[in-house]
């Protein structure tokens, strides 16, 4: 009654006849079956009915009815041991309930649309400035992180905007104006070859000399492994002609174990012709031992081989080459790094690099205006745009830069408003450039520039071709998409279609690829744990990039070839180099480059939660918890999210000892009630995963640290890596909530597959949300169910799922 | 012993009169190359039996750096300065008079060579065999030089070859310029069995002082029983020495290790490299002549059999 009495008193008002007759549906369901558990007294999962009123403009309400909808919906409420409700009364109850949040939802959709008036989120920020201005200048750096809402950072109503963010745009906008603007004539590109002898002259100190350098039988001088990031690699001799610009490496190199050099005990275990990786990087001169945008491939100790890297190379940096780790060959081999080394024969450096002169950007900027000395003394530095007609060539510099700009057409007056800025800093004693530079930098501060422009119900043209663009390439729409939005041809589904296929098919689309999955799957936090080093000695920066590719490529095969969603769970393939396969215990997999890999039916691999960028994710650098990986499965994977633990309930802290396995602690921790409910959710899927260590490996055993020298460390045969003791046995057997078992994790991807309607429902609200930039709310609940549905004529397939949010009215209308 | 005796005496002999450069003969011309590529030389030449030394150096900047205007004075080359400008006066430091110098870029190698050729004395340091205007130091000798930094095949020759018929290896050429294709020892000054030369070797620097990482050589020719086959000392170990080889279009080449560095770098196989301006504490040199009339071909190698 108390129920009855809330709910009449908050519908009274506008929607009184309605509300009425709400209560009066509602009204049997509480009563019987709700109250006795969720009143003020016993408050079971913290809920109290009996103060729970409607008011659902207010968004924590709105969430608690539709929690109570999807608890009593899916079958959890009443709890299977209380007597359930006759078929009819939990009918009327979940139609009931459903239609008014339904209603609720729809009218709000409809009088504020669903997307928040979002701004550009920090890549999508970068990406649009760097494709705007031609540029690839590294701006994430001076932006602030973003924030997320449900994992995503792309979510409208989570992108505020501060001052901080301000003073950081204007900053981000002078420096994007400054590498865009050129200054002088085209520098040369010139081709030099060199190598690693005069560096090694100029460190001048005879020990550091010796034990970080050697040469080769063959007389070229060997780079020794120092430690992953002891300084030793950087090609101190050279620096770039021109900073900032892009340069080509060619880097003739071969493998050699050294027997003779400080790591020679370690070497003594390894034949001579291992092939070894070379690392190839940036790094800081003088020396600091960092070195950024890594890439690996094999050396041969046979023969010398060539290996190219490209890279802009800012000032202060340059060439990075070092030897990696051995490739295993054998199973249960594992990498070797004492006694390796890069032996380098020559390094050929092409550059500076252009496309085309002037850069793209500058010509956006200032035409074809002719440049002058600034001083005539220094005729080819410091060359500035200048103009005959500076009012005219403003004008029509920026009636064309600004549309590009706000990436919609652009009024007379609008341009007008620049234009008067451009006069104003010239009547200041501006020389002509720097007063454009004035307009161009405030015209990237505006929100025409920093937000997205969408008004409530369907999409205008322009908008649609941005929120496209943006979903796909994080960017603004090419001269293709704006112009069929001119001819106002883009609401039209089969040219939507089109051009969703035709992003698809850009290299841009890559960018589609990392945000989605940085998002969906947390992979964009594959750095914010580091795993321990005395448990899990074998993980390195090699490996870690070969997993985040691995999961990319997987998710892009599904894209391109319509791949099931059931794929999510369980595949029979994915995407391995040498390394990453060797940490899989499969072999056979030969070379630095990831391709398509049929899994062996015994592998315990496919599908993304036992890839290993998905498992180091999901857990921290030194233990995995299954209540971790669980809810991270139940969210994304299964798109059913857990509810938040209760306060004042401590977290669970494994045993690193290895003295009581994580099973014994959680039975424990689940005899407590208030825990019992969501724990028979969340530890399922956890235990099905505890079989893979933190760095994504299959353990029968987990690792301890050694306590004392009496314990014994375990030694594995070919390798140099022991530094952990064997732990307890792992058991992963389980049963789910609804009482089926499992055995591991194979047996629990069965489960799993039995619904696949589950899992193109999750894949279907992921994209949903990032390519709107809002998460789902109860009226998108119709949207989504439709397009599982039709997934289902495909099998589900990721393709045609991606298309049918993208026709879909939550993607065209705001 | 009495090779032992022989060879000491050159040796000292050579010491006494340090200023003068003392010279080679590096015969048997028209020799085939080593497996590197290098080494084959058409003509006779001398080369010198040791790298230059403080003292020889010093005595170059007496001549020619009163005012010092190319800055070919170094302060870390165990020589001092003196005096003020126009009137720079340069003393070795106590005990260094023998030592090979350092800290010489190829660039003070051409001045130097220079100014042998102009005959010494206030001989000109900028052309002659060099012309140093462009300051790259990559002008190639003057055609009638009478002195000049050796090329590199001639360099590689005098450190490495000893004709098949006259004793030598299968090929002609060691792999370490003490005639043996075995490593050389590190050995005390004084104790010199053969086969030996002044690389790093921790333990035996400890012996003769001198930290880690520090920089200590030997006087030139201190082991004087591991001459090359021409007769040449220390052209593996002690000090880096250029030599005329262009390599990368902008450097040129260096060969023979140091007394700082590891003993596979006195190998024939490595050749190192840096730009022509550099100077490092390892690095000296050594010169080239051509072969004066009347000089009887005898080789220190050959007087100590």
């Amino acid at each position: 009654m108390k129920i009855a009495l809330s709910l009449l008193t908050l519908l009274s008002g506008s929607a009184a006849a309605s509300s009425v007759e709400l209560v009066k549906k509602l009204e049997p369901m509480f009563e019987k079956h709700c109250v006795n558990c969720h009143d003020a007294e016993e408050k079971k999962g913290g809920l109290d009915l009996s103060s729970l009123t409607w008011a659902p403009d207010d968004t924590e309400n709105l969430q608690q009815w539709i929690k109570v909808f999807d608890k009593v919906h899916q079958g959890e409420m009443p709890p299977k041991k209380r007597d359930q409700p006759v078929p009819d009364l939990k009918a009327t109850f979940v139609a009931t309930l459903k239609h008014e949040l339904h209603r609720v939802s729809i009218e709000k959709q409809t009088a504020q649309g669903r997307v928040v008036y979002r701004r550009l989120n920090r890549n999508e920020y970068v990406h649009t400035i760097q494709d705007l201005l031609g540029i690839d200048t590294a701006l994430h750096e001076l932006l602030p992180e973003d924030t997320t809402a449900g994992g995503f950072d792309n979510i409208g109503a989570a992108l505020n905007v501060s001052q901080v963010h301000m003073e950081r745009y204007l900053q981000a906008a002078e420096l994007a104006l400054n590498e865009a603007t050129v200054t002088t004539p085209r520098p040369e590109t010139t081709r030099i070859r060199t190598d690693y002898e005069e560096t090694w002259h100029d460190w001048n100190a005879p020990g550091f000399q010796n034990g970080t350098w050697t040469h080769s039988p063959e007389g070229f001088l060997g780079i020794r492994w120092n430690g992953h990031n002891g300084p030793h690699g950087e090609l101190g001799a050279w620096k770039p002609q021109l900073p900032d610009a892009h340069y080509r490496f060619r880097i003739r190199a071969k493998a050699m174990i050294d027997k003779v050099g400080p790591n020679a005990a370690a070497a003594d275990k390894t034949r001579p012709d291992r092939a070894i990786l070379l690392k190839m990087a940036l790094t800081d001169w003088p020396r600091t031992g960092l070195t950024f945008g890594n890439t690996y491939a094999e050396m041969s100790a046979t023969e010398f081989r060539e290996f190219e890297y490209v890279a802009r190379v800012p000032a202060g940096k340059t060439l990075w080459l070092s030897p990696y780790r051995t490739v295993p060959e054998k199973p249960d081999e594992r990498a070797m790094v004492g006694g390796i080394c890069a032996v380098i024969e020559w390094v050929d450096i092409e550059g500076p690099l252009f496309e085309q002169w002037p850069p793209l950007g500058h010509q956006r900027l200032y035409g074809d205006l002719p440049m002058q000395p600034a001083n005539p003394k220094t005729p080819t530095r410091d060359l500035r745009v200048v103009s005959s007609q500076p009012e005219a060539d403003a004008k029509g510099l920026l009636t064309g830069f600004l549309p590009r700009c706000f990436r919609r057409p652009v009024s007379d007056a609008e341009v007008e408003e620049y234009v008067e800025l451009f006069k104003q800093q010239l009547q200041l004693g501006k020389p002509f450039d720097q007063a454009l530079r004035v307009a161009y930098k405030m015209a990237l501060c505006s929100p025409d520039f920093l937000f997205l422009h969408e008004t409530v119900g369907a999409l205008d043209q322009y908008a649609l071709a941005n929120r496209l663009s943006y979903s796909l390439w994080s960017s603004a729409p090419d001269e293709a998409l704006t112009a069929l939005a001119a001819q106002k041809k883009l609401t039209d589904p089969a040219v939507l279609r089109a051009e969703t296929e035709r992003l698809l098919s850009s290299p841009k689309a890559r960018r589609f690829t990392e945000g989605l999955l940085g998002s969906w799957l947390n992979l964009r936090d594959i750095e914010f744990t580091q795993p321990d080093t005395k448990l899990y000695p074998e993980f390195e920066q090699y490996l870690q990039q070969s997993m985040v590719s691995e999961t990319e490529l997987f998710f892009e095969d599904l894209l391109k070839n319509n791949l099931s969603a059931r794929n999510i769970v369980h595949s029979d393939f994915s995407f391995l180099n040498e390394r990453l396969a060797e940490h899989y215990g499969i072999f056979g997999v030969k070379g630095d480059t990831l391709r398509k890999v049929a899994l062996p039916a015994d592998s315990h691999r496919g599908g993304f939660i036992t890839q290993g960028a998905v498992l180091k994710v999901s857990a921290n650098g030194t233990t995995t918890s299954p209540v971790v990986r669980g809810a991270y499965v139940l969210d994304r994977i299964l798109g059913t999210p857990p509810d938040l633990p209760p306060k004042n309930v401590p977290a669970i802290e494994p045993d690193i000892r290895g003295a009581t396995t994580i099973r014994e602690q959680l039975e424990k921790h689940r005899s407590q009630p208030v825990c019992a409910g969501c724990h028979a959710k969340l530890d399922p899927p956890g235990f099905a995963l505890e079989n893979f260590d933190v760095t994504g490996r299959w353990r029968q055993n987990y690792r301890a640290i050694p306590e004392s020298a009496k314990d014994k460390v375990v030694t594995i045969p070919g390798s140099d890596i022991r530094h952990y003791t064997k732990g307890p046995l792992v058991d992963a057997a389980y049963n789910l909530s609804d009482g089926r078992t499992f055995k591991n994790v194979d047996e629990f991807k069965q489960l799993l597959l039995a619904n696949p309607e589950q899992l193109a429902t999750c894949v279907t609200e992921k994209l949903l949300t990032y390519l709107t930039g809002a998460t789902p709310q109860f009226a998108d609940r119709e949207v989504i169910e439709a397009i599982v549905a039709k997934s289902k004529e495909h099998d589900f397939g990721i393709r045609t799922i991606l298309h049918e949010v993208i026709q879909s009215r939550c993607f065209t209308h705001k | 012993m009495k090779q032992f005796f022989i060879a000491a005496l050159v040796a000292s002999t050579a010491h006494a009169t340090a200023s003068e450069i003392e010279w080679v003969t590096v015969s048997d011309p028209g020799n085939p190359p080593d497996k590197t590529g290098y080494g084959a030389v058409a003509y006779e030449f001398q080369i010198s039996k040791f790298e230059i030394s403080v003292k020889q150096y010093a005595d170059f900047l007496n001549s020619v750096a009163a005012n010092d205007p190319h800055q070919l004075w170094y302060g870390e080359r165990k020589i001092n300065r003196v005096g003020g400008p126009g009137a720079f006066r340069y003393e070795v430091q106590a005990g260094e008079e023998n030592k090979p110098v350092t800290f010489i870029s190829f660039l003070d190698a051409m001045r130097f060579a220079n100014w042998k050729h102009n005959g010494e004395g206030n001989g000109d340091t900028e052309t002659g065999v060099y012309d140093i205007a462009k300051h790259d130091g990559l002008t190639p000798k003057a055609e009638h030089a009478k002195v000049w930094i050796p090329s590199e095949d001639e360099w590689y020759k005098a450190a490495y070859y000893q004709p098949e018929s006259k004793g030598g290896p299968a090929g002609g050429y060691w792999l370490y310029p003490t005639r043996s294709n075995e490593p050389p020892a590190f050995r005390e000054l004084g104790v010199d069995q053969g086969n030996s030369a002044r690389f790093e070797n921790f333990k035996v620097r400890e012996k003769i002082g001198g930290g880690a990482g520090s920089y200590t050589f030997f006087p030139c020719g201190s082991y004087p029983n591991s001459a090359s086959y021409y007769g040449t000392f220390d052209q593996g170990g002690n000090l880096w020495e250029w030599n005329a080889g262009i390599v990368f279009e902008t450097k040129r080449a260096i060969r023979g290790g140091s007394g700082a560095h590891s003993v596979e770098k006195l190998r024939s196989t490595v050749r190192s490299n840096a730009s022509p301006q550099k100077r490092y504490p390892d690095t000296g040199f050594r010169l080239a002549r051509p072969v004066p009339a009347n000089v009887p071909e005898v080789s220190a190698t050959e007087v100590t059999k």
